[in-house]
């Protein structure tokens, strides 16, 4: 099968895929005990004023009337209204996704370019201290709460050390024109250095915070394959024909490693999205996240739905990508 | 050489190096270029004419920007700065009104009607005038979205009878009831449902579908308040500036411009305190303590109209019988709750009501810590303490609930009474005080409320909480109000609530609610646990700052300036 064939083939799957999420989340969330229509009238509403609430929501109808309006709206790219925020689902999450995105993916990159040469250093250094410590290091980073460790590195660099804002994604006296909603992105198109350094210093720690347990996991797994690789025979072969140990270790050991590092990280990657709620509360990071836990304890149930399909969406792609890096990395791999 | 130790050697060094000289030009960067640096004491500085800006976090999103709508304390945190009612609470007595945007008023016969004579020179935000017919329409606007769409704060003025309501001239109206309501005067000076929004801007982007403008006035702000909106950007913070044109004027000192960003956990609010980030804390009770005593932190504690209460379900047994409920009561260590809970800021309840509220009895009966009584209670109604076996539900998320709960429980199991805790969400309690039987004896055993004002009025806590609609079907959960989650019915109590409600003679009414916390305390459908004061945590440099216990939540921006804080 050629590449855009297999492309076209996880994409059309994408469909099935999604009709059997929304099944399943809308069903789970209506299952939990809880009244909606109290949370969106007031507290102190009284009944009747809730019950015309419940009606305006259309929360008095049989579930599967519920549902089967949904999916007719949604087939028109309509997400329904949010009842906390009383906007369209689909500005909601546009107007949010970039913090989640940028957030995740920035804390992917320093997952990558550092858990990938510290799990280098680790293996090459075999039983030496500066393993150990290593060791160490990665059994702490996967051991650690997130939301411990991100009041603790607010503490430490933003109270103690003054080195980091304790949170935002910019300071509020910048301008920064929107285009995309990511904010690196924005201050690059629109040349505005000053908001590409304060877009970089608010996310490093935030990043930081969620990359970490990342950070360790791959470490420890690229340690342990590369460890693996450095005893075949292929190795001992190339360095018996004399190539410099740099190659012998970039070229060939890691090469073959990164392939089980590739998927974790692929993976790892929708978990984060999904788990970026505690970092984007203490940070004050307007993302997903948040919004996506705020529909869940107030069962906001457009929300909810939406925000599940954009996961679903963004994780779909996310393992698509690391499907087309496979056949990259090893030339054996064909679809 | 062993050229593959020497790689990865200088590899690891270099890296350890690279961290170390950014961390620290980081930290030198930030030092020397962004720190202002404190003018010497002797040198004279001529103060810069700048904007003065308040900044002031708040711990959940705004919603929406329709006062007809706003139900919760986040948004309302904007809206009332914005928009303004006919009366104000005294905050210093919870009994008087003061005027507002109505100079004076006269209350009719019976109290069906009441005749305001409106402030002259009022303007809304875009210049329109305030008068009688802006009051007319937004009253009609709030109880008809209302009674449309199911937006809660119309309940607050619900008695009014817009039909008969009267313009005598432009800054006269005649506010006719539907029935007598004698809490009518402080239901008008309440923060939810009766403020005044500007009728030219809901006229001008009415449609057909939409003729009271909801989905422009949800977005849009015109009152006639001193503050005005400048930017919500959602989920991110709101900026409110100075109403250049607003009747109190502005003699004196204010603050021009404040800018409400949103931090939801109170660790990161305390931590913006303790750098000077922000100005206002709005700290839970742990991390106010833990700030107390940091130089240029101010922690106050005054007193509030909130209170605890842990309810009872009077139709369902053990808990049917008076003399249990009365036991449980005593089983409650109400000093510990207030000293381990509360860190000794608080005081126990007093009865049904709190002790700022006016109405409230001093010399209402109070139940004690006192396990002897309680176990001779139980005998005496026939119960062997291991007999009793309760389920007590809470919100989960709540940790001054959790504590109370299991406080509870840990005396109990002392005398052997079992009280199992369930936590849940607002959403989950909901299903299980109301549960879809329709019947009061398959709600829930007790469960755990902390009530806050809809508007200063012993009725709004009795009447909500006490009351029963229909006193010859008991056991149906619709005979009841919401928050009536003890299903308690008293016929006596009913009576007097209701003369307490129609009477305008306003120490007749004092008498009737002191007769009514008696009723109840007697009859015990609730444990009274403690009331809470309220604590403001902000820095030294905010003057003028004070609360009024009859806004929940909410700040009165235009008392507040700055004084004494380096520019930002």
């Amino acid at each position: 099968m050629k590449l855009w064939q297999f492309i076209l083939r996880r994409l059309i799957l994408m469909i099935p895929l999604l009709l059997g999420i929304t099944l399943l989340t809308f069903t789970i969330s209506h299952l939990v005990p809880g009244d909606p229509a109290r949370l969106a009238a007031g507290l102190h509403a009284p009944p009747e004023v809730v019950e015309i609430m419940r009606r305006r929501l259309g929360l008095d109808k049989p579930l599967y009337v519920q549902y089967y309006l949904y999916m007719k709206r949604l087939i028109r790219g309509d997400l329904g209204t949010s009842i906390m925020t009383r906007r369209p689902v689909i500005e909601d999450i546009l107007t949010r996704w970039p913090g989640t995105i940028e957030l995740t993916t920035f804390a992917m990159i320093i997952i990558i370019l550092m858990g990938i040469p510290l799990g280098i250093i680790s293996s090459t250094n075999k039983d030496k201290p500066l393993d150990h410590f290593l060791r160490i290091f990665s059994l702490f980073g996967v051991s650690i709460p997130s939301f411990w460790l991100a009041l603790l590195l607010q503490l430490l660099f933003c109270k103690y050390l003054k080195i980091f804002p304790l949170g935002y994604r910019i300071d509020p006296g910048i301008y920064l024109k929107r285009i995309t909603g990511f904010n690196i992105i924005d201050s690059i198109i629109t040349l505005n250095l000053k908001a590409l350094l304060n877009s970089l210093w608010h996310i490093f720690l935030p990043a930081f915070t969620l990359a970490l347990q990342g950070m360790a996991t791959v470490q420890r797994l690229l340690r342990s394959n590369m460890l693996d690789a450095l005893t075949q025979d292929y190795i001992r072969m190339a360095r018996a024909k004399g190539l410099p140990e740099r190659k012998v270790i970039y070229r060939h050991a890691l090469r073959n490693s990164l392939i089980p590092v590739v998927t974790v990280i692929g993976l790892m990657y929708g978990g984060m999205l999904g788990g970026t709620f505690i970092i984007e509360s203490i940070f004050s990071w307007q993302g997903l996240g948040r919004y996506g836990a705020r529909a869940i304890l107030n069962l906001d149930f457009p929300a909810i739905m939406g925000t599940t399909i954009m996961y679903t969406v963004i994780y779909a792609i996310a393992n698509l990508i690391v499907d087309i890096l496979y056949a990259y990395l090893d030339p054996r791999i064909r679809y | 050489m062993n050229t593959k130790k020497g790689l990865t050697t200088i590899q690891a060094i270099l890296i350890i190096i690279i961290l170390v000289i950014a961390a620290a030009g980081s930290y030198v960067w930030y030092s020397y270029y962004t720190k202002k640096k404190v003018p010497p004491q002797e040198e004279e500085v001529t103060p810069k004419v700048e904007e003065v800006t308040l900044i002031v976090p708040r711990g959940g999103i705004v919603m929406t920007l329709d006062p007809a709508e706003s139900y919760s304390v986040p948004t309302h945190e904007v809206i009332v700065p914005v928009y303004e009612t006919l009366l104000r609470y005294d905050p210093k007595n919870t009994s008087h009104l003061i005027p507002w945007l109505a100079e004076s008023w006269e209350v009719g016969k019976n109290g069906m009607w009441y005749v305001f004579h409106l402030r002259k020179n009022v303007t809304f935000h875009c210049g329109t005038p305030f008068n009688a017919s802006a009051v007319i329409y937004s009253f009609n606007r709030t109880i008809s979205l209302m009674e449309e769409k199911g937006f809660g704060p119309g309940w607050v003025i619900s008695a009014i009878d817009i039909e008969h309501c009267k313009i005598i001239d432009p800054y006269t109206v005649n506010i006719t009831l539907k029935y007598p309501y004698a809490p009518f005067l402080y239901a008008l000076a309440a923060q939810w449902g009766p403020l005044i929004i500007c009728p030219a801007c809901c006229k001008a982007h009415a449609t057909p579908e939409d003729p009271w403008a909801y989905e422009y006035m949800k977005e849009h702000m015109c009152g006639t308040g001193p503050y005005m909106l400048a930017e919500w950007v959602r989920e991110d913070h709101v900026t409110l500036v100075k109403n250049p044109n607003y009747w109190k004027g502005w003699k004196g000192k204010h603050v021009d411009k404040i800018y409400m960003p949103i931090i939801e956990e109170s660790s990161t609010r305390r931590l913006r305190l303790e750098e000077g980030s922000i100005d206002i804390g709005g700290l839970t009770l742990e991390d106010a303590i833990a700030v107390n005593g940091t130089p240029g932190i101010i922690v106050e504690v005054v007193p509030s109209l909130n209170n605890l209460m842990i309810f009872m379900n009077t139709q369902k047994p053990p808990l049917n019988n008076k003399l249990v409920r009365q036991a449980i009561s005593y089983i409650f260590d109400y000093e510990g709750a207030v000293e381990t809970i509360r860190h000794g800021l608080g005081a126990q309840a007093r009865g049904p009501l709190p002790s700022a509220l006016w109405g409230w009895d001093p010399e209402c009966p109070q139940y004690t810590h006192n396990l002897t009584k309680a176990k001779e209670l139980l005998e005496k109604a026939g119960y062997k303490p291991e007999d009793i076996k309760l389920e007590l539900w809470y919100i989960e998320t709540v940790e001054e609930e959790r504590r109370v709960a299991e406080l509870l429980q840990a005396e109990a199991a002392k005398i052997g009474v079992t009280i199992e805790l369930r936590g849940t969400t607002w959403a989950g309690l909901n299903d299980v005080l109301r549960p879809g039987s329709g019947n009061a004896t398959d709600a829930a055993d007790m469960a755990i409320l902390y009530w806050y004002p809809d508007f200063a009025d012993p009725d709004d806590y009795l009447s909500n909480m006490y009351y029963c609609y229909n006193e010859s079907d008991p056991t149906n959960i619709y005979s009841y109000p919401y928050f009536n989650w003890a299903y308690y019915c008293n016929s006596t109590l009913n009576r007097i609530l209701d003369e307490a409600r129609r009477t305008t003679n306003f120490t007749r009414r004092v008498e009737l609610y002191k007769m009514a916390q008696r009723i109840i305390v007697e009859d015990a459908p609730a444990l009274f646990i403690f009331e809470e004061p309220a604590i403001l945590t902000y820095r030294s440099w905010v003057k003028g700052y004070y609360f009024n216990p009859c806004y929940v939540g909410t700040i009165d921006f235009y008392s507040i300036y700055i004084e004494g804080r380096e520019s930002r």
